[in-house]
């Protein structure tokens, strides 16, 4: 019996009937407080309403939290349980024997009771069969528990909040001090969420440093990303020096920043002190598209066309050169099929438009006033913007670089498709290089296992992405304000 | 005044020319995009009659649904039966039939059994298929495998029809088609030239190493004992460690006479291996106990994955056994190295530097004489088969490159004489060289078989000895094994040398052997050592000098080359050879093709790929010229099939139309039948999750930011912290999904419900920023109106406020949702590449988004995946600006201005 309980969807059931019961209970407390002053409610404190989602609030809650519980524990407390009444037949196995068939029992229990426990042509061990009866018919009793703790708590909530109801019941102040709550853990969801990601990375980074010394991960210039099965195995042995990979990144975001940097101050000054209000309307959209397409296509756009363009220019600049110096041995510049400048080339363009939007703000808060005392002097436009805005927006400017690098620096599709996978240290923007992300992207892609250090170690490249950007961001958003606060 | 003028249109002229690059990038961007997915909107379709037999498609004659569904290589046969009967000659030649079979996709007859299944009254019917091309053939009509060239054909033409060959004459006509085969020519033998520059110059670099080497060979003899066994030590140090230490003890232990040490030495290798082989059986015993447990858990919670997580359990553990297995052997070797004889440990040394039995070796006694005899013998004997199987080989090889060769000859003799100047006298060379081989170890099998005079202990090191010299003759290539055990022993450890250290045994062993040796204070050590270092420069300067000729030769081959390719265009009566690696010439003559061998300007000669009805004279302007510029070489569509492709374009037996398969279509391998619908249903699941999850959350937690949070520091810190996750790299996300959902929580791997969570906590920051503007944006008079007529703080934020902010709101939340449907690396990260062959059914299905398979098509090898992802982009993007418009019309229609 009980294990057709296991198998229905009770608990499900119960949401429902809890969902409509709510709706009763709304009703009922709102006839209720209604029915106190006999139609009079100018003389409760609460509008009748309030008291109805009172007691909808009081009958729900109790259930739902002993129905949540049980979604999560359920199952697992049910299974131990039934472990704790192992069958002596299979308690005697030996330790893999034993796994398996408890495996096998507990798989079974799965099943629904109406195909019949054994497949068509599928034998099943005797001790088996037993034993997932057992569980399955635990599972129905731990799940019986709790349909009934939870029918029984929501009923003895609404029968409470009933009796409760009173002309002086305070019920609005008390329904809107839930939903104060309510707002404020959602509000909490951000720091939860900080906090995921900080303790998620911070441990999978202590258990890779338990494995690998943070000092080759710091310091060391080979990566190989593998797992070596023995400890001083020496031809394949993984390697975790991060510094190409750091480099990496920093060459790209370098290239990138390099393009977008003079591209959105140029055409920020420009929207901002040059341009009339139509220009501005149409050429900010143009902008805004440019940052809203995703970057896998941005990737996609430097595999198709910037990598060849990248890669013909190279090998045209490398006749050019040996043609001028036919002294020079071999290629001078050996252009790859993904490179370091399509991938930055592309990036910078992507940030154009967070450059030039950030840059925008901070120019158009300079006060008018410094601009009216420049004109007055009888500076033009670009003086005035070279010797008085400029200085004056330039911590702004540089925060709102800040702000453009951390973003390269995280940025994954494009360096994914487009940089290449090479660990290396190079001067030469021709080669292929890898980064943080592309490394990342690596080794977690597919079926990962978390005890390995090579699965680790991507969590160990992640913390130190995200503590670049983290003190980036923290750095340039401290230097917004204090700049913002000084002009206003 | 004019200088400052100046500057100032200058510093314009910068914010013009920024503007301009801006939008300039983003035209680039979309026009390139736009361009190459224009051909993934069409497809070539093969539209036929297709007659369905009964006895093919439904054998049983039953009508069986499921039995015909099932049935899907009778239909492609029945496809294939058609095609051959429409090119009945393709239907002799079996590389052509296969060639004819692959111009319709593979699974084109899966859709058409389907629909048969569907209505099955349709058999023995006649049907009008239409079955998606091949994506090369595809490729071909639109034009993106090949370039092509047609000329009309001017003036009369003559069609001479041999049994092999086909003759055309025209006066002339063909002067324009060879004149740009010509220029080609002309372009190949400049790269020949400059191939051949290269050459020099790499054979200019060997000089100067020859000379370097020789410098240093004469500098040895010079050099004192000391520094040249540093020397040795150096090179030996670089080149590995474990080995080169173990030979070292041995050649000391041979100049000392000190066996103990060696003895001890060989224990201790064979215990350290054993004690690796243990550890790691342990370690790999302890994994498989790991992946039992998953999937143990695995299979308690009925995840697909139990069954992958068992056989990796299985194979953990079958690796920790046969590594225990090793250990056991290993362990037996440690004791028994204690009781190696000093004949054994002799052999052992040997046998690690590949070496002749060393002069330890001669102080063997009597005693392992008649073992060492037959294990030489043993050896001897295995050589020999083994050499004359190499030699076997090596004539079937040079027999193979002689075929090649041969039909090489008329259509192309350079390059057929390439062939044979490098493959062919390499391979003769080789073959010579085996067979010395073989004669050395046959004769030396014919000595040893005499009778063995006996060696008495103690003999002179110098005194010849047959078993010694023996050895001798078979070294290096011959290893002489003392017993079972050492062999296997030894065989183990030169294998793992070669294979772990890269470790070159001949070489690095052998010196470090004598440089034990030296060590030992060995008599003539020194000697041994100069003599060895000498022959290891001989050996570099001899691969030097090798590869300088070779260099030379090919310099040579390359400029003789230029040579031809420059005369044969410059004298248009000899005409030019075509062969599989020029562009392919088609002559269309007389309701045939005839693929062009050799062209001259008045004749063409090569041979049919479709019939010519008849042969005579045709006049002008009935038959033409086409030039394929890509060489068939350098194609996957071949000349035959882009003839037949023409061929049924030209009867409309092939049909161009929309690709709807693009958005039906779950993923596929096949790129002509790979579609979107999968991506589609994945995108909008994980968008169901991100809206219901983040719109709420975003909007509540804004709320009490904005109107309720007292100003203290936990409200600041929120703040901050928003500020920052907005900042936070999209793929650090990632790895919070990958830890939390997936790993710490458990939930299923590529399902949209994790890649919802995962792109709610992305867009929260968004959302949570995006309300809060629009609630600051609402008048503090609304507010303070409510308040005044006796509202409470949460009735005038839920009546009043959020009412006239919810424009600002939606507005902000699709911006949002948007930028998450274009979100690709934390999908990667969460395992949504996996290769998902249905749309998903429910948020707990594996499944895959549109942007996840922009990304896993861009990376497809065949060059339709290109347009495929193009298009799939254009789709994504339509998708993006789409809710992005809808946003901007939202805030213009419902902005209320205060």
């Amino acid at each position: 019996m009980f294990e057709q309980i296991a198998h229905s969807r009770l608990a499900v059931g119960l949401l429902a009937v809890l969902a409509i019961g709510a709706f009763v209970a709304f009703f009922l407390g709102r006839r209720r407080a209604i029915g106190i002053v006999s139609g009079k409610t100018r003389d409760l404190h609460s509008r009748p309403n309030y008291h109805g989602y009172l007691v909808a609030l009081t009958f729900l809650l109790p259930g739902l939290a002993v129905l949540a519980f049980n979604a999560i524990l359920g199952e697992v407390l049910a299974d131990r349980m039934a472990l704790s009444r192992l069958p002596a037949d299979i308690a005697s196995l030996d330790p893999a024997a034993k796994l398996e068939r408890i495996s096998a029992a507990h798989e079974l229990a799965e099943r629904p009771l109406s195909d019949p426990f054994a497949l068509e042509g599928e034998t099943i061990d005797p001790s088996v069969r037993a034993y997932a009866g057992l569980a399955a018919e635990i599972r129905g009793q731990v799940k019986l528990a709790a349909v009934a703790l939870a029918s029984f708590l929501s009923l003895i909530g609404l029968a409470f909040a009933l009796i409760r109801i009173r002309r002086e019941l305070r019920a609005r102040n008390q329904v809107e001090g839930a939903i104060r709550a309510l707002l404020m853990i959602c509000s909490g969801v951000a720091i939860a969420t900080t906090l995921g990601i900080v303790l998620s990375l911070v441990f999978e980074t202590a258990r890779f440093f338990g494995e690998v010394p943070p000092t080759e991960f710091l310091f060391g210039l080979k990566w190989s990303a593998q797992t070596n099965i023995r400890p001083d195995q020496v031809g394949s042995s993984g390697a975790f020096g991060a510094v190409p990979l750091f480099y990496g990144s920093l060459l790209i975001t370098f290239i990138a920043m390099v393009v977008a940097a003079p591209v959105g101050l140029f055409s920020a000054i420009y929207l901002s002190e040059y341009a009339g209000p139509r220009l501005r309307r149409s050429v900010k959209p143009i902008l805004e598209v440019l940052a809203g397409v995703p970057t896998v296509v941005y990737g996609f756009f430097a595999l198709l066309t910037v990598a060849p363009a990248v890669r013909a220019f190279g090998d045209w600049l490398n006749d050019l050169i040996l043609a001028a110096a036919p002294w020079l041995e071999g290629p001078v510049i050996d252009a790859q099929p993904t490179s370091a400048l399509a991938a930055g080339l592309v990036m910078g363009v992507m940030i154009i438009p967070f450059v030039s939007s950030l840059s925008d703000d901070v120019i158009n808060a300079a006060p008018q006033s410094l601009r009216d005392g420049a004109f007055a002097l009888g500076a033009t436009k670009s003086e005035t913007v070279r010797h008085v805005i400029l200085p004056a927006a330039l911590p702004g400017v540089v925060a709102a670089l800040l702000l453009a690098v951390s973003r390269a620096v995280g940025e994954t599709m494009i360096v994914v498709m487009a940089a290449g996978q090479r660990a290396q240290i190079t001067p030469d923007p021709f080669q292929d290089v890898t980064t943080i992300t592309v490394q990342i992207v690596d080794l977690l892609t597919g079926d990962t296992e978390f005890d390995s250090p090579k699965t680790l170690s991507a969590f160990a490249l992640g913390f130190g992405l995200f503590l670049i950007t983290l003190l980036f961001n923290l750095i340039a958003q401290r230097v917004v304000k204090a700049y913002r606060e000084k002009y206003e | 005044m004019r200088r400052r003028y100046r500057e100032e249109l200058r510093f314009r002229s910068y914010g013009v020319a920024a503007i301009l690059f801006a939008i300039t990038s983003l035209c680039v961007l979309l026009v390139s995009i736009v361009t190459e997915a224009v051909s993934a909107f069409s497809r070539h379709d093969l539209s036929i009659d297709l007659y369905l037999d009964p006895a093919v498609v439904d054998p049983s004659g039953e009508r069986d649904p499921e039995a015909i569904r099932a049935n899907v290589s009778a239909f492609s046969d029945l496809i294939r039966g058609e095609l051959r009967e429409l090119f009945p000659d393709a239907a002799e030649d079996r590389d052509l039939r296969r060639q004819l079979a692959r111009m319709v996709s593979t699974l084109s007859a899966e859709e058409i059994a389907a629909r048969v299944a569907r209505s099955p009254e349709l058999v023995g019917s006649t049907l009008r298929i239409e079955a998606p091309l091949s994506d090369r053939i595809d490729l071909y009509l639109k034009g993106l495998v090949t370039g092509q060239t047609v000329w009309e054909g001017v003036g009369s033409a003559d069609v001479l029809k041999t049994s092999e060959v086909i003759e055309i004459r025209s006066q002339g006509a063909f002067s324009e088609a060879y004149r740009a085969l010509a220029d080609r020519l002309a372009d190949e033998a400049e790269g020949r030239k400059q191939l051949a520059g290269a050459s020099e110059s790499a054979i200019v670099r060997a000089d100067e190493r020859i000379g370097a080497l020789q410098a240093e060979r004469t500098k040895l003899a010079s050099l004192g004992a000391e520094s040249l066994s540093d020397i040795v030590r150096q090179s030996v140090i670089d080149e590995g460690e474990d080995l080169s230490a173990l030979s070292r003890i041995a050649g000391r232990a041979e100049a000392s006479g000190d066996v103990q040490t060696f003895r001890a030495a060989l224990g201790s290798a064979f215990a350290k291996r054993a004690d690796d082989a243990n550890r790691e059986a342990d370690e790999l015993l302890a994994r498989g106990d790991a992946f039992q447990r998953k999937a143990l858990e695995a299979e308690a919670r009925g995840e697909p994955n139990a069954e992958t997580r068992r056989i990796q359990a299985r194979t953990a553990y079958l690796a920790g056994d046969r590594r225990k297995v090793d250990a056991t052997r290993f362990e037996e070797l440690v004791r028994s190295a204690s009781d190696l004889d000093v004949g054994a440990l002799a052999a052992t040394s040997s046998l690690l530097t590949s070496r002749p039995l060393s002069p330890l070796g001669r102080v063997v006694g009597s005693a392992n004489e008649d073992m060492l005899l037959r294990s030489v013998k043993e050896v001897n004997q295995r050589e020999i088969a083994a050499a004359e199987a190499a030699v076997t080989d090596q004539i079937a090889r040079i027999a193979g490159i002689e075929a090649r060769v041969g039909t090489l000859k008329p259509v192309a003799p350079e390059r057929a004489e390439a062939l044979a100047d490098e493959g062919l006298s390499a391979a003769r060379s080789k073959l010579r060289r085996l067979e010395r081989d073989l004669a050395v170890l046959k004769s030396t099998g014919v000595r040893l078989a005499s009778p063995v005079p006996a060696v008495s202990a103690g003999d002179d090191p110098a005194a010849t000895n047959p078993i010694i010299d023996d050895a001798a003759v078979l070294a290096p290539n011959a290893a002489v094994a003392p017993s079972a055990v050492l062999f296997d022993l030894t065989e183990f450890l030169q294998t793992e040398a070669e294979a772990q250290l890269g470790l070159d045994l001949g070489g690095a062993a052998a010196a470090a052997y004598a440089l034990g040796r030296f060590e030992g204070g060995a008599v003539g050590a020194e000697a041994e050592l100069r003599a060895l270092m000498t022959a290891r420069l001989d050996r570099e300067l001899e691969k030097v000098r090798a590869d300088k000729l070779r260099l030379e030769r090919k310099r040579d081959r390359d400029l003789k080359a230029a040579a031809d390719l420059l005369s044969v265009a410059a004298n248009p009566s000899a005409g030019i050879v075509l062969d599989d690696f020029s562009p392919t010439l088609l002559v269309e003559i007389a309701g045939g093709v005839v693929k062009a061998q050799r062209i001259s300007e008045s004749q063409v000669v090569g041979r049919e790929l479709i019939p010519l009805s008849s042969d005579g004279t045709f006049a002008g302007g009935t038959w033409s010229i086409r030039e394929l510029l890509v060489p068939e070489a350098d194609r996957l569509v071949t000349d035959h099939q882009i003839v037949w492709a023409d061929q049924l374009m030209k009867e409309g037996d092939i049909v161009r139309q929309a690709n709807t398969s693009l958005l039906t279509h779950a993923d596929s391998t096949y790129p002509e039948l790979a579609g979107l619908a999968a991506g589609l249903a994945g995108s909008f699941w994980i968008m169901l999750v991100t809206l219901t999850l983040s719109l709420p959350v975003g909007v509540m937690a804004a709320i009490y930011l904005e109107e309720f949070a007292p100003r203290n520091w936990l409200t600041d810190f929120i703040e901050v912290n928003i500020n920052n996750l907005a900042a936070v790299p999209s793929i650090v996300f990632g790895l919070l999904g990958a830890a939390v959902f997936i790993n710490f929580f458990d939930l299923p791997r590529s399902s949209p419900l994790v890649g919802g969570l995962v792109l709610s906590l992305i867009t929260l920051p968004t959302i949570i920023i995006a309300t809060r503007a629009a609630l600051g944006a609402v008048p503090p008079s609304i507010r303070e109106g409510a308040l005044a007529v006796g509202a409470s703080l949460p009735q005038t934020v839920f009546h009043h406020v959020l009412p006239l902010a919810a424009p600002g709101v939606l507005t902000g939340a699709i911006i949002g949702l948007a930028r998450a449907l274009g979100e690709t690396a934390p999908l990667l990260l969460i395992g949504m590449v996996a290769f998902v062959a249905d749309p998903p059914e429910s948020m707990l299905d594996s499944a895959t988004a549109l942007p996840v398979l922009v990304y896993k098509w861009s990376s497809g090898a065949e060059r339709a995946w290109q347009p495929m992802t193009s298009a799939a982009i254009i789709i994504l993007l339509i998708f993006m600006f789409a809710m992005n418009a809808l946003a901007v019309y939202l805030r213009r229609r419902l902005e209320r201005r205060w």
